[in-house]
């Protein structure tokens, strides 16, 4: 029993404080606990989507209800741009993350339906103003602010990931409005049509919809 | 928020039992491992822990599956992290019933928290 307690004071148990206020390990119970703090998972799917285009006929189109939506960089040999972009919003406010949780990862997730024929990189901007699903189009899409990027490849039925635990801490908490992602190339304009495409949430199969899975401590 | 308590046999082989979930926000709860050798004076079939979150930080633990023979002894928590060194304490406080809350100062993250050496002292 002493070596068991020995033990434990070289495990740094409660046994040290309790050996000096003179109790013996007849009257001691100790354990020590192995324990994580589990993180709490929030998964949500897009509360809405859309992409807009840059087409001198699509300015004004909007396409909140199709899917796939798209990202595209493009121009017509007049070198008249004919890019797309892609919008995605999750409601946060459904997980009921308190403001103060402490977010560990916040993971957005689209699945790839048509890969570009050639790797390109997306920039996945926070969208900094509001806009509505079936409102936006090229001519009055939100402003946006930098925030990470992914790697298409060339494959396609995949899925791409982005981290975006930053832009989520900061919507849970409150310091930064929570107006979701735009999805561009970050090289627009190009000459050879450089077309990409992922299911929205509009899309039957819901595993294939965009997701953005949130683990933080409450 | 859906929380769960898991219990496996202690160092000395005994079952534990489930204990029940907690509604507390922000709590959560591990399970009886053998990170060290238990001394049983009191309690011999294991205690649970359920930890409580502010902030995302630990604010207390909840002891639970203490046997009826520790009431009226000293419970002492220390939370320690994945290298074993403290990182907060809380307690003493005298044992009442078969679960005992105790707040620990400092606050650690929840992702610091690695499990929690318990003293029962007497009585």
């Amino acid at each position: 029993m002493l070596a068991i307690v020995a033990a434990s004071l070289l495990l740094g148990s409660g046994v040290g404080a309790a050996a000096s206020l003179g109790i013996t390990s007849t009257n001691l119970t100790t354990y020590t606990i192995v324990a994580a703090v589990p993180l709490s998972t929030c998964t949500l799917t897009p509360s809405a989507d859309s992409y807009v285009d840059q087409a001198t006929l699509q300015q004004n189109t909007n396409f909140g209800g199709v899917t796939p939506v798209q990202v595209e960089s493009s121009q017509t040999l007049a070198l008249v741009s004919t890019n797309k972009r892609s919008f995605v919003m999750f409601n946060l406010s459904s997980c009921s993350i308190p403001a103060a949780a402490a977010v560990q990862t916040a993971t957005l997730s689209v699945f790839l339906s048509q890969a570009p024929t050639q790797n390109r990189t997306w920039n996945i901007n926070r969208v900094t103003a509001a806009w509505t699903e079936n409102v936006i189009t090229w001519a009055n899409q939100p402003t946006s602010a930098s925030s990470t990027s992914v790697t298409t490849g060339t494959t396609s039925n995949v899925t791409l990931q982005a981290t975006v635990t930053s832009n989520v801490q900061s919507f849970v908490s409150g310091s930064l409005t929570n107006n979701g992602w735009r999805f561009a190339d970050s090289v627009e304009d190009s000459a050879t049509a450089r077309n990409g495409q992922f299911r929205s949430r509009e899309f039957g199969t819901v595993a294939q919809r965009p997701t953005l899975v949130v683990n933080y401590y409450p | 928020m859906r929380l769960f308590t898991l219990c496996l046999a202690v160092a000395v082989g005994l079952p534990c039992s489930l204990a029940a979930a907690s509604a507390l926000q922000g709590a959560s709860s591990g399970l009886v491992g053998n990170g060290s050798s238990p001394v049983t004076a009191c309690d011999t079939d294991g205690l649970t822990v359920t930890y409580t979150t502010s902030g995302g930080n630990v604010t207390s633990v909840a002891v639970g599956g203490i046997a009826v023979a520790c009431n009226g002894a000293s419970l002492r928590v220390t939370v320690i992290d994945s290298s074993r060194t403290s990182v907060a304490s809380g307690g003493p406080v005298t044992v009442s019933g078969t679960s005992q809350t105790v707040s620990v100062s400092p606050n650690p993250a929840g992702a610091t928290a690695a499990g929690v050496d318990v003293s029962i002292a007497g009585p």
